[in-house]
């Protein structure tokens, strides 16, 4: 084996294989080989010489540009984490809010749901008593007198007719609960509930229109105009009031599945 | 004491900017060389997209030695010369009226001692295949089978490549201190 002491003052001027090895590795410094290759040698380590200033003045910027790229990837795993937790945060909360707008929740989380939407100026019914269940609402078709005048409530709704109609402030009638919530332009609008045998009723009278849901039985709203739409066990009625004066135009669809008896 | 690398780099990992700042002192200075070498004068945009590349792919890297590093690294700025390179044919041809040779007045006189810059411009003149061999054994110091590995090229052909290379290398000292003289 051939090692770089052995060159020492004793190397030939040839560059063989094994020397090329030698100064490819490192192995051989100036001092280690002949007069006439001592000029290769000085250049290979000259060339692998310590760092020059210039060689290591971009430093701050690689390290800005890793910072950068550092931050940019933590805040992208903070938005993936984010996106799926509001997501179903969103979900549930909907499914909650709606559930106990139909006073479905069970009896304490439906109390709680009313005390907090409630503050917010959102009326969901509270919990019905222990023993004061409501009757369910029979499952039977909806007159088809409703459709036409939209706004009229399906018979098994306890919801005054006064609060449906277009354009007025209801007043709530006996048992319900209400609230009154200023709107834009001095305007209020007024939101009621009622429970009762039929089921649970909500309305929500603004100026220039007006909503009134019952659940079970069907979904009535009524639009400016004398337009509106009918949700019910009879399907959907969409009406449009006629342009001009002329005759409005009601469409209505079947229910999509198969009336239950 | 220098920090073990596998520590430095699984801090990098974690996006620790000082480990980033040790690896990258380490590293730069024999990439710049080797950049020099086989993408002439686009070294420093070659070598600020490799680190750019580097900083993207580093969360991914798997290896946990400086070699397996280095090679990663220098398998990215090869690439990115290749790409330059296709962009503009043209080597930049260093004349030899441009090497600063710096004499060693405690040397032989009749040796003449080149500058880092210098001889790194000289190694650059070798055709491109001997250029590259050369810088990434003698500047950079990898293994021959991690530059075979990085030039597609058997160990005993690197070999050869370095020893053709070498001999190049040494007839063109000798012309260069005939023009010096």
């Amino acid at each position: 084996v051939t090692t770089p002491g052995d060159y020492s003052g004793a190397m030939s001027d040839t560059l063989d294989l094994d020397t090329s090895e030698l100064f490819a590795t490192s192995s051989l410094t100036p001092d280690d080989v002949s007069a006439s290759l001592r000029g290769l040698a000085s250049l290979l380590s000259s060339a692998a010489g310590p760092p020059l200033p210039d060689e290591l003045a971009g430093q701050a910027a690689a390290v800005a540009v890793f910072v950068d790229h550092r931050d940019s990837a933590r805040r992208r795993g903070r938005r993936r984490l984010v996106a799926p937790v509001a997501l179903v945060a969103c979900t549930v909360l909907g499914v909650v809010v709606g559930a106990a707008m139909f006073g479905r929740l069970p009896g304490p989380a439906q109390s709680v749901t009313h005390g907090v939407l409630h503050r917010v100026g959102v009326e969901v019914p509270d919990a019905v008593p222990a023993g004061d269940e409501v009757e369910p609402a029979p499952t039977g078709p909806v007159p088809s007198s409703s459709l036409p005048p939209l706004a009229a409530p399906a018979p098994s709704s306890p919801l005054a007719p006064e609060a449906v109609q277009p354009g007025r402030v209801a007043a709530p009638p006996a048992g319900a609960s209400s609230s009154t919530v200023p709107g834009g332009q001095g305007q209020q609008s007024t939101t009621t509930t009622t429970t009762g045998p039929g089921g649970v009723a909500a309305g929500v009278s603004v100026p220039g229109a007006s909503v009134d849901a019952t659940i079970p039985g069907g979904l009535d709203v009524e639009l400016p105009g004398g337009g509106g739409v009918s949700v019910g066990d009879d399907g959907i009625g969409v009406t449009v009031p006629g342009l001009g004066g002329g005759p409005s135009v009601t469409v209505s669809v079947p229910p999509l599945l198969p009336r239950p008896r | 004491v220098s920090e073990a690398f596998p520590n430095l780099i699984d801090r990098a990992r974690r996006g620790d900017e000082s480990a980033f700042a040790v690896i990258w002192r380490r590293h730069n200075p024999p990439l710049l060389r080797y950049l020099r070498v086989v993408a002439g004068r686009y070294a420093e945009d070659v070598a600020a997209t490799t680190w750019l590349e580097v900083v993207r792919a580093l969360a991914r890297f798997k290896g946990a030695t400086d070699g397996e590093f280095t090679a990663w690294l220098f398998t990215i700025g090869r690439h990115r010369a290749i790409d330059a390179r296709r962009q503009d044919a043209r080597r930049p041809v260093v004349s030899l009226a441009d090497l600063s040779v710096a004499e060693d007045p405690a040397a032989d006189p009749q040796v003449i001692v080149p500058g880092t810059r210098a001889a790194v411009a000289m190694i650059a003149r070798l055709p491109l295949e001997q250029a590259e061999v050369v810088a990434l054994r003698v500047i950079v110091g990898l293994d021959v089978d991690v530059v075979a590995g990085l030039v597609g090229k058997s160990p005993g052909n690197v070999r050869v490549i370095t020893h053709r290379a070498l001999q190049r290398l040494h007839a063109l000292l000798a012309e260069s201190k005939g023009v010096t003289r």
